[in-house]
């Protein structure tokens, strides 16, 4: 089973997300902070990263660049409310970039095509 | 009447009619002269008076024109009285007498007469000179009056040709305008007045005895199509362009020396004159230079071609007079053009500062409104994510049949409208990094439909394309235009939800390129017409009321033009411009 770490501060983006992709057949792990996820994508066993940008502490485009430093294959897809990040040169090391929609469909899509592309190249 | 009652001796009463400080002139009842004292004018038969006696009164030519007179004045004793009679000086020139005449009686019968006779000339001349002098302050004052009730120069122009051409003003039969051009290195033939031939000449002359319009109703007559009427003489005047360096040229001259001028043709054999002269077919005619306050702004020429009438000596006095208050007239109808060319310019510039200012204001508005907008509408997207989010996740493992299925199915659907929303909101006032590009509107059409393919496919709608190709590149952002136009494409998709035709056009003006919506769909109501650009105005249940709003605003951030017009039942038809950038 795939391993997804959701990193929001939005505790109830984190819910959904949760939910959504449980329901998918993901094993899912949480961070509230970008501090948090770096600490637990040393720990290992993370598959995928779903990284919101705005959030308190450090930002999700300083977590990306850090997690790039240590997992360069890993999967990490930015989901923000903003598209305007979309211009940062930072947010280029990131595999895909969507912005936040009740309609899930578009991140679960991602989801599936970046982990089935790269588990085999990883192998 | 004279009667001797005492014989008086001849030589004393001689001797006191030689006292007399008039000319005296006695004849006896045949008209024999019998005296001649020595005030008696002198004319040419005669050098002294003493020269006439013995002579017979009837046989003076002085005095042929009075002769039946003289008669009845010895023959029956008639006295009488004549004034003006012309006779020629002994140096040629020509004089008036006035004449008196007495018979002289004795016992009843006539003896002879007795005539005082005196010089008037110089009295007549006075008088002609007043009864002159009066007629040019009334033509100066009704001239005056004229010339204040205008300041459209050619509205001057005409009344200064007027008092030229009219008989009760100077009453020559052409005149002829030649101005400075505006940099004052050419004079140029600007308009004239006048008949072109003698027929038609007599056509005007007898029009204007028919109707006897005062000289103030002459000069006020606003006759703006003299020109066409008077087209020979503008036919001749416009071909009069002279170089000011031509200081040989006889117009020049005159203009340069300030001073009226009367051009003889017959004498003029070579050179500027004779030109002129051929060109205007003339014998002679005055050149009347126009200046105000020393400096020269132009020349009259008038002439008499017509009557051939010679210019008398005598009118070039008053003809500077006039043409100096002509010249005063003209320049300030010049200036008072100038000024209002001045204004106009000015109330343009203020004009385009003011739309300049508005559009500063609109667009400080936008960006401070816009930041604060895109701050909201940025943090409202977390939770509607999560609402419609949660909505969805539920609604996917729910079944159909559920009670709560519906209630779920509305709080997903109203949160993707509030999506839409956010998306129109943030398009409409992100401070865009703008990304401009030269591009094809043909292509941007294309692409835009292309986007919505599934739904004019699923609105069985058909896009009919008039393209006019090839388009010249118009500098815009095409992400924009491409939102504006989803919007518009959407709205007529719309209006015709049995399915219709989408005609889309596009057209290219010298300024501008242009596009047309129309769709056969139903229409929008007169009333509801001024609205459909307005924000958050919308007849439609599921319709946000920005997407026109949008896209409106969309095109005015290019500077464009978008326009709208509706027939209920038949459709709507928008009409887009951008304009085509000049090169600067």
């Amino acid at each position: 089973m795939k391993t997804v770490l959701l990193v929001d501060d939005e505790e109830h983006i984190l819910k959904l997300y949760q939910k959504v992709f449980s329901d998918d057949g993901f094993q899912v792990k949480l961070a509230q902070s970008g501090e948090q996820a770096i600490q637990m994508a040393k720990e290992g066993d993370i598959d995928l990263v779903i990284l919101d940008i705005k959030m308190e502490g450090i930002s999700g485009l300083e977590t990306l660049a850090e997690l790039r430093k240590s997992k360069r294959n890993m999967p990490i897809i930015l989901n923000s409310a903003y598209s305007t990040y979309k211009s940062d040169f930072q947010s280029w090391l990131a595999d895909a970039y969507l912005v936040k929609s009740a309609n899930v469909d578009e991140l679960r899509l991602k989801v599936r095509e970046l982990l089935e592309v790269k588990v085999p190249v990883e192998r | 009447m004279i009667k001797l009652e005492k014989t008086v001796p001849l030589d004393t009463l001689n001797a006191l009619l030689d006292k007399i400080p008039l000319g005296v002139l006695v004849c006896d009842a045949s008209g024999v002269i019998t005296h001649a004292n020595p005030h008696l004018p002198k004319d040419q038969s005669y050098s002294d008076p003493n020269e006439l006696l013995g002579r017979n009164i009837f046989d003076l030519p002085s005095l042929a024109k009075v002769s039946s007179q003289m008669r009845e004045c010895l023959a029956l004793g008639k006295e009488f009285v004549l004034e003006g009679l012309k006779y020629m000086r002994q140096d040629g020139g020509e004089a008036y007498l006035r004449l008196k005449s007495f018979p002289v009686l004795s016992d009843g019968k006539t003896m002879g007469s007795l005539s005082y006779v005196e010089d008037i000339t110089e009295g007549i001349r006075l008088k002609e000179e007043l009864e002159n002098g009066i007629k040019r302050l009334e033509i100066m004052s009704e001239l005056g009056k004229s010339l204040k009730s205008t300041h459209k120069l050619e509205d001057v122009l005409r009344i200064v040709m007027i008092a030229f051409t009219a008989r009760e003003g100077l009453a020559f039969n052409r005149v002829f305008l030649l101005l400075l051009n505006q940099d004052e290195t050419y004079l140029e033939g600007k308009m004239a007045m006048g008949p072109a031939n003698q027929e038609e000449a007599g056509r005007i002359w007898s029009y204007l005895s028919q109707t006897k319009p005062s000289f103030r109703k002459l000069l006020e007559s606003h006759d703006e199509h003299f020109e066409e009427r008077d087209a020979w003489v503008n036919h001749l005047v416009k071909k009069i362009r002279i170089p000011i360096q031509d200081k040989e040229n006889l117009l020049v001259r005159a203009m340069d020396g300030q001073s009226c001028e009367i051009v003889n043709c017959s004498i003029e054999e070579r050179g500027s004159g004779k030109s002129l002269c051929e060109l205007l077919g003339t014998s002679s005619f005055v050149a009347v230079p126009l200046a105000s306050k020393g400096k020269s702004i132009g020349i009259i020429l008038a002439d008499n071609l017509i009557s051939g009438k010679s210019i008398e000596r005598e009118k070039v006095e008053f003809l500077e007079v006039l043409a100096y208050h002509a010249s005063a007239a003209i320049e300030s109808a010049k200036l008072y053009e100038k000024l209002a060319h001045q204004v106009a310019e000015l109330e343009k510039a203020n004009q385009r500062l003011k739309e300049g200012s508005e559009r500063l204001v609109r667009v400080e508005k936008l960006s401070v409104m816009g930041e604060i907008t895109s701050q909201v509408a940025h943090e409202l997207r977390n939770p509607l994510a999560i609402i419609g989010g949660f909505a969805n996740s539920i609604l996917k493992k729910l079944d159909p049949n559920d009670p709560n299925y519906e209630y779920l199915k509305i709080i997903s659907q109203e949160s993707q409208r509030m999506e839409n929303i956010l998306d129109n909101v943030l398009n409409f006032t992100r401070p865009e990094r703008a990304h401009w590009e030269n591009t094809d509107l043909n292509e941007i059409i294309e692409q835009t439909l292309d986007m919505l393919g599934k739904e004019i496919e699923d609105g069985k709608i058909w896009a009919k394309r008039n393209y006019c190709s090839p388009l010249p590149l118009i500098l815009v952002n095409p992400d924009q235009i491409r939102h504006g136009l989803v919007n518009i494409f959407r709205n007529a998709i719309a209006a015709m939800p049995q399915g219709g035709t989408l005609s889309i056009g596009t057209s290219l003006t010298n300024a501008s390129v242009k596009m047309s919506v129309a769709d056969t769909g139903c229409g929008i109501p007169r009333e509801r017409l001024d609205n459909v650009f307005k924000a958050f105005y919308t007849t439609k249940p599921d319709s946000n009321g920005l997407g026109l709003t949008v896209a409106s605003e969309i095109i005015k951030n290019h500077n464009g033009f978008i326009g709208v017009e509706s027939e209920e039942g038949k459709g709507t038809t928008f009409y887009i411009e951008f304009p085509l950038k000049k090169e600067e």
